[in-house]
């Protein structure tokens, strides 16, 4: 086997998501969703004829009409258009610590699993002690701690998923490190970084994007939920858990006002649960929860 | 048993020590000085001396931090930086009503959870199975508020079934009544979970041999499923609901929140805004020895699931 | 000459392949003698373990099964599973070949035992516990009263084979399937497990029908041998007959591949291997890998008449 052809397992399995992307219905559906929300949120002043931080005190606590047409909030802002603002923060977030705590949490995982040893031990057990809290306290925690910014929220969400990255990457890694491509690599004298880099790390990309997406939908979700309790980015920028915390107030007289962006968080999480979860039972029907 | 008990505790020690640097340290170099924020922009020089000295706070953090493990060898966790009275005292008065949300969140979990999720397996890619699935997959993207205020909305405003605010207080009667909405709200993402877990447990076992073999024997239908079938398939099912038990916890907090429920979330969001920082340091360490508990017994339950797994 | 216990007529099995339904049995015909051993014999693949599932009509319902399985008068393969329930594990039964993943792990082995027994027998689950210790040394399990309490993963690979063939025997069937039953033991547990079987059918009376690729096997405990070729029926004959005048081409392949004590001669393993049921060749499908094809196994032959039936153009013009 030449070097050249390490790659190749790599790149026929990225093709072949694509591939499965297409045929799964459910999983295209979810991708097709989730670009909607992005393009959406991306060109939110193209879309909505208001602006997110506008108040008109006449028309406050509204129900959906033409003018406003997912009603208005207390302070007679307009839903959709705050919804709109509310998910390019969420997405932000999401998928920026999303991303973070894929390369971080799959190089601890790589160099974990291709180490072995006190490293290995040292790693996974700073990772069991991350997952030893419940899920979101961490984040909350560390949130309450250092504050609430745009840099900590993604720090603290980070941390709470990097742990399974590190995790995922780590027991193929365990494997792939006997396999004779790898073998080869090192008797030709590359360096340990250099084999993780080019000849360990594409090899499990596949998996690791599949779950990337499932645990995007679940940064998300940590993201509405912090600023939900009172802990996301500060106002005015409207934010998808602060609004529903605000409307939740008025769950008598104008239920709508919560419920509109409480649907957004849904709809996000759910395209991207779609993606992920066709796809993952597509790669692997082992990796089923 | 309980030798098995001790081992699994004790192995967990580590991990736990490293928990409790992680809070202890977090907390000592966050920014903000607590005693400013909790008395206050316009409290004396004396009155901040004063309450530092009473916190310990001018000790080294060596000191400070050999003080926390005393107490906590001790059983203690310190006293509340506000209310003066004992972190664990409070944290056990609340602790009750998040278990009893919980566990009535698996409950629901596994009696709507586990009955969808053979049907789903029986009926393999049939149009039942498929929409079982986006429901699944739907009750699992849902966020814990959502589904809280979508039922408050239709079982408390427009019913008017159950209470808006749950107070766990009166009879046990009362207590089960008050607690059947914000269990039943918090349980959609675990009956999600466990649904989709009995799917494909349910059909990785209905492949097996032994199957085959009670076919053989002539035991009818029902009995294959429910008998010789289900009994392996609680294996990953026991998993699953110990898996997310964190989960749920995180997601209790959520639930207390909107149902107005005492409980560890009503004291963690109490604590934040207070800025209570020896409570919340008392709640991560519980939090996470209970999880420490839950993994415990997913493991004893797996020995009483599974005969082949015993505990050593 | 005795009446069947079973008779098998053109019994055909298909399964639906990338939209195509492939024959993994192709109309075979044979008949169960009572208290006889009847050994179906073949390499892997050729549909020996389909055949005998379909006895009882355990296979999936993605199976597609024509012919007809007489038992006792009634058709098996149009019974409804309710009356299959009542005769499964009662009048025929039928032991695997994996012992290691045939029985219930979570299950005690007295309760696999007794549960035959309970569903038809009405036996409440303390006699039917009792008659499961009777039934442990019938199959010669020592401490028979403590095995019962204990599960399968507590038992050797030989052992749960015993058990496996004492569930069984629980309800003294008629006829005793037995699919590969000694191909995952070892050589020496094999040869007491096929003693057992042997001695047990001559006890009680009943039929066995041995599944196995193992011609050892065969020579042991056969009364009767029926070798089957990529879903067709190529050759049956009572067991002295196979073996000093095999007249199938394969048969006789077949019988090339296993070391004899009398002869010395080369083993030849056969070339080729069995075609996968959705690239069956037109006509006899033995002729791509036999010696003899000639232009008329283009068309497939018919089996022989009479107790040593051979279905081959070549037997044909010899006889």
């Amino acid at each position: 086997m030449t070097l050249a052809d390490t790659n190749t397992p790599q790149r026929t399995r990225t093709a072949s998501l694509l591939r499965l992307a297409r045929k799964n219905k459910l999983s295209a559906f979810g991708l097709l969703m989730f670009t909607l929300i992005v393009l959406a949120s991306i060109f939110a002043p193209f879309i909505s004829p208001h602006d997110p931080l506008d108040q008109n005190i006449l028309d406050r606590l509204q129900d959906r009409s033409a003018e406003y047409i997912l009603g208005t909030d207390t302070f007679g802002r307009d839903t959709f258009t705050r919804i709109l603002y509310g998910l390019r923060v969420s997405l932000m977030i999401g998928l920026t610590s999303t991303f973070l705590a894929m390369v971080l949490g799959c190089s601890l995982g790589i160099i974990a699993g291709y180490r072995g040893g006190w490293v290995d031990s040292l790693i996974m057990r700073v990772m069991d002690m991350l997952l030893a809290f419940p899920t979101l306290i961490t984040g909350l925690f560390i949130v309450a701690v250092l504050g609430a910014n745009f840099v900590n929220i993604v720090l603290a969400i980070t941390v709470t998923i990097l742990p399974k990255f590190a995790r995922v990457a780590r027991a193929p890694t365990i494997a792939l490190k006997e396999r004779e491509f790898v073998e080869a690599a090192r008797a030709l004298g590359y360096s340990d970084i250099r084999i993780m880099a080019v000849h360990i790390a594409p090899n499990i990309l596949g998996e690791v994007v599949v779950l990337a997406s499932l645990w995007a939908a679940y940064a998300i979700r940590i993201e509405a939920y912090l600023s939900f309790i009172g802990l996301g980015v500060a106002p005015p920028t409207p934010t998808l858990g602060t609004m529903i915390r605000d409307g939740f107030n008025h769950i008598l007289d104008a239920p709508f006002v919560s419920i509109y962006p409480g649907f957004a968080v849904l709809l996000v999480v759910l395209s991207l649960n779609l993606v992920g979860d066709g796809l993952r039972d597509a790669i692997d029907p082992k990796l089923r929860d | 048993m309980i030798g098995f008990i001790t081992k699994r505790l004790l192995s967990t020690i580590p991990t736990l020590f490293g928990v409790l640097v992680i809070v202890f340290v977090m907390i000592r170099v966050a920014p903000g000085d607590p005693a400013l924020a909790i008395l206050g922009d316009n409290a004396s020089q004396e009155a901040l001396d004063a309450f530092r000295d009473r916190m310990g706070l001018n000790d080294s953090m060596l000191v400070q931090f050999g003080r926390f493990l005393s107490d906590l060898a001790q059983g203690s966790l310190g006293t509340s930086m506000v209310s003066g009275k004992p972190v664990v005292t409070s944290v056990m008065e609340v602790l009750p009503y998040t278990l009893e949300l919980a566990l009535g969140a698996i409950f629901f979990g596994i009696i709507i959870g586990l009955p969808l999720g053979i049907i789903s397996a029986l009926w393999r890619n049939g149009w039942l199975d498929y929409f079982l699935r986006v429901v699944s997959l739907l009750g699992l993207s849902f966020p814990a508020f959502l589904t809280a205020i979508l039922l408050i909305l239709w079982l408390s405003i427009e019913w008017r079934i159950f209470p808006v605010i749950s107070s766990p207080t009166g009879g046990p009667i009362d207590r089960i009544y008050n607690l059947i909405l914000p269990a039943l709200s918090l349980g959609v993402i675990m009956v999600a979970y466990i649904m989709r877990t009995a799917r494909s447990a349910m059909l990785d076992v209905l492949g097996e041999d032994y199957i085959r073999t009670a076919r053989a024997k002539g035991a009818p239908g029902r009995r294959l499923i429910l008998h010789h079938a289900l009994r392996n398939a609680l294996i990953p099912i026991v998993t699953v609901v110990g898996l997310y038990f964190g989960l749920l916890i995180g997601n209790a907090v959520l639930t207390e929140i909107i149902f107005n429920r005492p409980g560890l979330g009503k004291l963690i969001v109490l604590s934040l805004n207070q800025r209570d920082y020896t409570t919340l340091q008392g709640l991560m360490v519980i939090s996470a020895f209970l999880i420490v508990i839950v993994n415990l017994l997913t493991d004893i339950c797996y020995a009483l699931v599974d005969p082949r797994v015993k505990l050593k | 000459m005795t009446t069947p216990l079973m008779t098998v007529e053109d019994l055909s099995i298909s399964f639906k392949i990338e939209d195509r339904w492939c024959r993994a049995v192709n109309g075979i015909s044979f008949d169960i003698l009572p208290n006889e051993t009847l050994c179906i014999v073949g390499e892997s693949g050729c549909g020996k373990s389909i055949t005998a599932m379909s006895l009882m009509k355990l296979l999936p319902d993605t199976a597609q099964l024509g012919g007809k399985i007489t038992f006792d008068g009634q058709d098996i393969l149009s019974m409804k599973e309710k009356e299959l329930e009542g005769i499964r594990g009662s009048r025929i039964a039928m032991i695997f070949q994996e012992p290691m993943t045939s029985l219930n792990p979570v299950l005690t082995v007295g309760e696999q035992i007794a549960e035959p027994l309970v569903l038809h027998k009405g036996m409440t689950w303390s006699d039917a516990r009792r008659e499961a210790r009777n039934l442990l040394d019938l199959v010669r399990i020592p401490d028979a009263e403590q095995r019962l309490g204990q599960y399968p993963h507590e038992l050797s690979g030989g052992m749960r084979q015993r058990v496996m063939i004492a569930i069984g025997l629980a309800c003294r069937p008629e006829i005793l399937i037995a699919d590969e039953p000694t191909t995952a033991l070892d050589v020496t547990i094999q040869a007491q497990v096929l003693a057992l079987l042997d001695d047990i059918r001559k006890e009680q009376g009943l039929s066995i029908v041995m599944i196995t690729h193992d011609l050892g096997v065969v020579a042991n405990v056969a009364d009767r041998v029926a070798v089957m070729y990529a879903g067709d029926l190529v050759e049956t004959a009572p067991v002295a007959d196979l073996f000093t005048a095999p007249s199938h081409p394969y048969t006789q392949a077949l019988l090339k591949t296993v070391p004899r004590a009398d002869e010395a001669f080369e083993l030849l393993p056969i070339e080729g291997q069995v075609p996968p049921i959705q690239l069956m060749p037109e006509g006899c499908r033995f002729a791509p890998r036999c010696l003899e094809a000639h232009d008329a196994c283009e068309v497939a032959p018919e089996l022989s008449p009479g107790p040593h039936a051979v279905r081959c153009w070549a037997r044909e013009e010899r006889v």
